[in-house]
């Protein structure tokens, strides 16, 4: 629309410098005017045709590795919302639970909720069987609870079943893609480094005198950093296009 | 009469051909109700579960599914660690393939949650440490699968139906992790509904 105001100013200008062609004048004029609404034409359809304004919801499965509880791969289940602001930004709002055996003598669950934001750099976004390569990054609050399968204490001389949790705040950051099988219809996915920021907890895996291996959970009272790798695969739709019939 | 033949023995391709219309579509709502067998990855045993799922496709080539699969019990396991209970709830989306038929191949991804609980020993005695002292607790625990099948819709209300999921998650409680993944495999018969006129 701008683009069409601004080339009728410029044009209205030179039909006044050349005021002894009146009949010419006039119906340049007349153009000029008709073509602006040919612009702003064009420029609706295309605003129409964007994906700023839709609203999707998600189904997501995630992966996690390299915690400081071990090398062990977590599986969680979860969901998202997705607002997409403009064509080159997306907000995605995820609620994810994830669940890690701790090599056979325990268990670590962590629980997710938070808000990523989504740039898209490249020109194109959206199109049917394409893919969309995104950056991603956000924060997020999390509870994580890491527990042990009952192991003899030879300290307390009798068999146990310790827990530990902590809640904390987390960013995270990473790189993704969306594949959109129809243009309301995208599997995306996603490779995030998270940072944990609360109080420390992690697990040892050690022997006793017995050689019975058994798990050893730390929690510290200062906070600490903690991170980890998250692997996400998500199938999301598009619900509304709140910007569609503007 | 030769001529005749040959158009008799070629209607039916032209028949055929006519009806070839893609039967799903956007607003069609689904349902299945059904027996599916279990079969783990893990150990050798076969998992019986009632399955029963809900199913409504948002666009032509894409549906939103939720379902159940409750736990009826195990047969021929070769470990001794068994569940009392194992039934499962999933959720997410499936992609339909194009056809040009009633016919409707499709291909999904659903994570969900497990419900399960290890079967308590007859004899605790027998059993090792910690399994003899655990108290086998239930425990819910996340899972992934994705899930391939085709429907054929034969009537306007019903559709048949095969599918084959792999289901991705873990048993955690007080005693070591044990494996809830399974290839899980369902055949029968569901009911559809036009929720939205077909355009």
């Amino acid at each position: 629309m701008n683009n069409g105001v601004w080339c009728l100013g410029v044009n209205i200008n030179v039909s006044i410098r050349t005021n002894t062609y009146s009949k010419m004048k006039k119906n340049i004029i007349y153009l000029l005017l008709l073509s602006v609404n040919i612009i702003y034409g064009q420029e609706t359809k295309n605003e129409t045709n964007t994906h700023a304004g839709e609203f999707s919801f998600g189904a997501r499965t995630t992966g996690s590795l390299f915690s400081s509880s071990g090398n062990y791969l977590g599986i969680g289940a979860g969901g998202q919302i997705r607002y997409r602001v403009d064509e080159k930004l997306n907000t995605e709002w995820f609620g994810d639970w994830m669940a890690t055996d701790v090599g056979g003598l325990g268990q670590r669950h962590d629980a997710h909720i938070g808000e990523s934001m989504i740039i898209y750099p490249g020109k194109q976004s959206g199109r049917k069987n394409s893919f969309t390569p995104y950056v991603i990054g956000g924060f997020c609050g999390d509870y994580t609870i890491i527990e042990t399968n009952l192991y003899f204490d030879a300290g307390q001389n009798e068999y146990l079943k310790v827990s530990k949790d902590r809640w904390s705040f987390a960013t995270q950051l990473g790189l993704g893609t969306h594949y959109n099988i129809t243009e309301k219809f995208d599997v995306s996915f996603t490779a995030q480094y998270m940072i944990h920021f609360g109080s420390d907890i992690d697990a040892d895996i050690l022997t006793d005198n017995n050689g019975q291996k058994y798990l050893q959970i730390h929690q510290g009272k200062e906070n600490a950093l903690e991170g980890h790798l998250l692997f996400t695969i998500s199938a999301n739709f598009v619900i509304v296009d709140f910007r569609k019939n503007k | 009469m030769k001529k005749s033949i040959i158009i008799i023995l070629f209607l039916p391709l032209v028949l055929s051909a006519q009806n070839s219309e893609r039967f799903i579509g956007e607003g069609l709502f689904s349902g299945k109700g059904t027996l599916a067998f279990g079969m783990p990855t893990a150990y050798k045993a076969t998992n019986m579960y009632v399955s029963g799922n809900l199913e409504y496709y948002a666009e032509n080539d894409v549906s939103f599914r939720g379902g159940l699969y409750i736990f009826l019990g195990t047969s021929g396991a070769d470990t001794k660690h068994t569940f009392s209970k194992n039934s499962a709830c999933l959720f997410g989306y499936f992609y339909h393939l194009k056809t040009n038929n009633h016919l409707d191949p499709y291909i999904g991804l659903q994570p969900g949650i497990s419900w399960s609980q290890l079967k308590a020993p007859e004899n605790l005695l027998n059993e090792p440490y910690p399994y003899r002292i655990s108290g086998y607790p239930p425990s819910i625990n996340p899972l992934a699968s994705v899930t391939m099948g085709i429907n054929y819709y034969a009537s306007k209300f019903t559709h048949l139906f095969f599918e084959v999921s792999y289901v991705n998650g873990m048993h955690l409680s007080d005693t070591p992790a044990i494996s809830l993944s399974e290839l899980k495999i369902a055949f029968g018969f569901g009911f559809n509904i036009w929720a939205l006129k077909k355009k």
